[in-house]
């Protein structure tokens, strides 16, 4: 396919920003891994592919419901019953054709997880709605000394917290410390869930996915958010 | 010790000093489905509190 911008011309109003230098290259050249694309993970998904991330994996189960659609900003009413990761990957190419991308169908657990290994990610982005498969990419990404960016959401709140195995003992542990045995009694379905809440989670989640990307220090904090309240927080992780 | 129920948004003032795990018992909590936070820090259960303590127990959310 004709390249139809330069680079340059694409990418220039964040190339020049002060606080990342230009870092375009050096992020054009990672893989991404997406686990869950439901109203985290599609955001996250969308702002990675234009930022310009070098390869994007998207990675989901499901199939695309009615009540996805309030924030899950990849799919449309005519996409009510499809499958989420190949919506996800049809959408993300209208918005960067210039991106390597794949979807995978699949369901992450114990059994599975090994399969992202063969995209070599850089990063896994955690945007999945139960503790149990992040428990997987947790003890996956410790195995593997592979970053990833837990991120969670219900009602007007969120988490955000990147983990870097191969830098600190401290960090590696932290989400078995935090959450192993714990088990989350609310849920979308009884709870609900403010569409710019978990809108704003993957804002905080893919900034610190690109710090990363970059070689740059994420947050060493849990960052805790509360948009009715317009509350931001950082605990200590 | 001062600890806030967000759940309920009441706080309860009590003489206690335990571990973050006896604190729920006694509080009639379940423990799995919350974490417990002290000075901006996320505890695990066997962590010991003491009777000057504030804590603020939030319910967990892993929605995505």
């Amino acid at each position: 396919m004709k390249m139809l911008y330069t680079p340059y011309q694409r990418y220039k109003r964040q190339a020049i920003l002060k606080e990342t230098g230009n870092i375009q290259d050096r992020v054009g050249k990672k893989t991404a891994v997406i686990v869950g694309l439901g109203g985290i993970g599609c955001m996250s998904a969308v702002l990675l592919a234009r930022f310009g991330v070098g390869k994007l994996v998207v990675v989901d189960r499901d199939s695309v419901s009615v009540s996805n659609l309030h924030r899950q900003v990849l799919y449309s009413e005519k996409d009510i019953g499809k499958r989420k990761a190949k919506v996800a990957a049809r959408e993300l190419r209208r918005a960067n054709s210039e991106l390597k991308l794949e979807s995978l169908d699949i369901d992450v657990c114990r059994s599975t997880v090994g399969q992202l290994g063969r995209f070599s990610p850089d990063i896994i982005l955690d945007c999945v709605d139960n503790i149990e498969t992040r428990i997987c990419i947790d003890e996956y990404c410790t195995n593997g000394k592979i970053p990833w960016v837990f991120s969670s959401a219900l009602g007007t709140k969120g988490m955000v917290h990147a983990v870097i195995p191969s830098v600190s003992s401290v960090r590696e542990g932290w989400f078995r410390k935090v959450f192993y045995g714990k088990k989350a009694v609310i849920n979308a379905k009884n709870t609900g869930i403010l569409n710019s809440a978990c809108n704003l989670v993957s804002c905080i989640q893919v900034t610190e996915a690109i710090k990363v990307l970059s070689g740059k220090r994420p947050a060493s904090e849990l960052i805790v958010i509360d948009i009715w309240k317009n509350e931001i927080r950082k605990l200590k992780a | 010790m001062e600890a806030y129920i967000e759940k309920d948004d009441i706080k309860k003032k009590l003489k206690f000093r335990g571990t973050v795990l006896d604190l729920l018992k006694r509080l009639d909590i379940n423990p799995a489905g919350v974490n417990v936070i002290r000075d901006r820090e996320m505890l695990s259960n066997d962590d010991v509190l003491s009777d000057d303590d504030v804590v603020s127990i939030q319910e967990i959310f892993m929605g995505g």
